[in-house]
C-alpha cells in the first residue's frame, strides 16, 4: 500500500471516530423542514458552536443549536439544555440520509418555543 | 493519556477560555486575528521562497519581519482558540497533522535562517506552509 493511501485511510478512520465538529451555515443540510424529539444525552454549549447529542427512540442524533449569544437572545439558558431534558428541535437535517445530524432553527422545551433563527422559521 | 487529558481539561477551565467560550465578539475577533497572522506569514513567505528559487535579488528579505510578526500573531490567537476546545482539538486528526507539518516548517525555517538556506529549504517552505494552512482549515471539516 502506498503511504498516501495509508494517510488517507488514517484520515478517514480518524474523522469517523472523532466527536462531531459542527458545520457553518446550511450548505450541508436538506431544504425541507425537519423535527426531532428526544432526550439530551450531552451538551457542548459555547463558541464556536453549540452542539447537543440527542437520544431519539434509541437513535443518536447530533443537533447544532446557537452560539451563546443566539441561545440567550432566544431565551435559552445552558440549564435548559442539560443532560436528561426532553427537547424538540425544529430545523434542517443533513442532506446525507446516513448522517444523523441537524441544525436547529427553533427548539421546544416543556411546551415552550424558543426561536434561534427568527428570519428562517 | 490521562496526564495529557488533564492538561487539556485544565486549559479549558482557564478563566480566559471560559470567557472566550461565551463571548459574542471576542471569539470572532481572535479568530480573525489568527487569519490575519496566517495571511501575513504565508503572504510574506511565499514570495521570499520564489525569489530564492529563481536566484533573485535578496531584496525580498525585507518581508521577513512581516513573516515573523504574522507567525507571532497566529501563534497567540491560535493558542487562545485552542484553549476553548482543547480536548477536541487534541484528538483531531487534522489538528495533529497540522502540528506535525508546523514542526517541519519551523525546523526548515530554522535551517534556512541558520545559514543553510537555499533552493532546498525554499522549496520545502513553499510546500509546507500552505500544507499547514490546509491542515488547519480541515479541522473544521474533519
Amino acid at each position: 500500500m502506498f503511504p498516501t493511501r495509508r494517510i488517507l485511510l488514517a484520515a478517514l478512520c480518524a474523522s469517523l471516530a472523532l466527536p462531531a465538529f459542527a458545520h457553518h451555515g446550511w450548505r450541508w443540510t436538506d431544504s425541507g423542514q425537519f423535527e426531532l424529539t428526544g432526550t439530551i444525552v450531552s451538551a457542548e454549549l459555547g463558541n464556536p458552536h453549540g452542539v447537543l447529542t440527542i437520544d431519539a427512540e434509541g437513535e443518536t442524533w447530533i443537533a447544532e443549536v446557537g452560539q451563546p449569544w443566539r441561545n440567550e437572545r432566544a431565551g435559552l439558558t445552558d440549564d435548559m439544555m442539560a443532560e436528561g431534558i426532553e427537547i424538540t428541535l425544529i430545523g434542517k437535517r443533513a442532506a446525507d440520509p446516513a448522517e444523523r445530524k441537524m441544525k436547529a432553527e427553533a427548539v421546544e422545551i416543556a411546551g415552550e418555543r424558543y426561536v434561534l433563527y427568527p428570519g428562517r422559521i | 493519556m490521562d496526564g495529557a487529558g488533564a492538561i487539556w481539561t485544565a486549559l479549558e477551565s482557564l478563566p480566559m477560555a471560559e470567557a472566550l467560550r461565551v463571548s459574542r465578539w471576542t471569539y470572532p475577533l481572535v479568530n480573525a486575528g489568527h487569519i490575519l497572522g496566517i495571511a501575513m506569514l504565508v503572504g510574506a513567505v511565499l514570495p521570499m521562497d520564489v525569489a530564492v528559487l529563481r536566484g533573485r535579488d535578496p531584496q525580498v528579505r525585507m518581508l521577513r519581519p512581516w513573516a515573523v510578526a504574522g507567525f507571532a500573531l497566529a501563534l497567540v490567537c491560535g493558542s487562545l482558540l485552542f484553549t476553548v476546545q482543547a480536548t477536541d482539538y487534541a484528538a483531531s486528526f487534522w489538528f495533529r497533522l497540522k502540528m506535525a507539518l508546523l514542526a517541519v516548517a519551523l525546523v526548515n525555517a530554522a535551517l534556512h535562517l541558520g545559514g543553510r538556506g537555499g533552493p532546498v529549504t525554499a522549496a520545502v517552505s513553499l510546500a509546507v506552509w500552505p500544507a499547514v494552512l490546509l491542515g488547519g482549515r480541515m479541522i473544521a471539516y474533519g
